[in-house]
């Protein structure tokens, strides 16, 4: 798993390549944190080099949200190949995440 | 078995005897991934025997178990310990600690087989705990829920880890008819959500025609038939109807006068 990494405009733009499991997750977890630690309130995540996310990825992407929420900040998520996304509904996370289809519209939701 | 399915496990010639008693008899079956295969048969029948080799606790006198690609007979600990992540198990009485909590219990997995952080596997409970529709129940302690709660905890705890396959044994037994439904109701969903493979052991024949997409009929450590739920209902076997109406004579005599018994009778 790779993360590239670029901010632009105050808003965090990552974009993840490979699996997103319990051997990776971990990594995510600590690029996450350190964004979170500069204060970063808008990050745009880019899944569409995603093709498997397992739970660890998903409550990654849940603790995320909810330290983001916690200083009233943006985390959208885009692009995600229908085999991610559907791991987002069956745990009926897609209705708390914004998942939306191109970066975008994710820059949109954030710069409003 | 449509073109793109790949079989997930593979048993060929698998033979298990205990002294000179054969229980399992050159067993040759293909699972297909991501479908759900139940295996039945009554009492004795070698089912159980077959589900302890496929899990690893039992090594076969013969034969060979590939599992994802992997024979795991003759492995190493630490290569049957690889392939034990890829799989969960749902045992017959839920085997919940009692000491645990139910959060507790679904996070233990995550504890022993991964480096994940206590607020990570927290959240991966909480999501598990939802797909078998016990949201709430993680400080729940197991003495507190029913015997249907427990096998959805036990089922929450086994597919904690994301496993490819997961194994039950028995999974309505001890449920009224209810419970036992709901249980095949939440089998077949996770199996269709997230595309697991689930091979279940049982001899209830109602619970094998509501889930199975292949059943496999097993008679003195032999199969005696394989087939979709219709095939088999439409078997010309008169073991498998008999097996099927419940009838208690039949091609299976009720009451058996063993040879055995008239000579050792006799010969005394």
């Amino acid at each position: 798993m790779k993360i590239n990494q670029k901010l632009k405009d105050e808003v965090e733009h990552l974009e993840i390549s490979g699996d997103l499991d319990f051997q990776t997750s971990p990594d995510l977890r600590e690029k996450l944190q350190e964004i979170l630690n500069r204060q970063v309130r808008k990050i745009i995540i880019n899944l569409k080099k995603v093709g498997y996310i397992d739970s660890s990825g998903l409550a990654t992407f849940v603790e995320a949200l909810q330290k983001m929420k916690r200083i009233n900040g943006r985390l959208i998520l885009t692009e995600a190949v229908p085999a991610v996304r559907s791991v987002f509904e069956i745990a009926k996370l897609d209705k708390v995440f914004t998942l939306v289809d191109s970066e975008n519209d994710a820059l949109q939701m954030v710069t409003q | 078995m449509n073109n793109e399915t790949k079989n997930i496990i593979e048993i060929k010639n698998l033979v298990k005897t205990f002294d000179d008693r054969s229980v399992l008899d050159g067993i040759n079956l293909e699972i297909p991934e991501g479908e759900i295969t139940v295996i039945m048969g009554g009492s004795g029948c070698g089912k159980s025997t077959l589900l302890r080799h496929l899990v690893g606790l039992l090594t076969p006198t013969e034969g060979s178990i590939m599992i994802d690609g992997e024979n795991i007979v003759g492995i190493s600990e630490n290569g049957m310990n690889c392939v034990r992540r890829k799989f969960g198990m749902l045992f017959q009485g839920a085997a919940l600690f009692n000491s645990l909590t139910v959060g507790e219990n679904v996070a233990l997995p995550l504890r022993e087989h991964t480096d994940l952080k206590d607020t990570i596997i927290q959240i991966i409970v909480k999501v598990k705990l939802e797909l078998v529709g016990l949201t709430g129940f993680e400080h729940f302690m197991p003495h507190q829920i029913s015997g249907g709660m427990k096998k959805r905890v036990a089922l929450a705890r086994a597919i904690a880890l994301d496993p490819k396959i997961v194994f039950y044994d028995e999974p309505g037994a001890g449920l009224d008819p209810i419970t036992a439904a709901m249980i095949d109701q939440l089998i077949l969903d996770l199996s269709r959500k997230l595309r697991i493979t689930s091979v279940v052991v049982t001899h209830e024949m109602k619970s094998a025609f509501r889930i199975a997409d292949k059943i496999v009929i097993l008679r003195k450590g032999k199969i005696l038939e394989t087939g979709t739920g219709a095939q088999i209902q439409n078997s010309k076997n008169s073991y498998v109807q008999q097996f099927i109406s419940g009838e208690p004579d039949g091609a299976i005599p009720l009451m058996q006068t063993s040879e055995a018994y008239l000579k050792g009778l006799l010969e005394t």
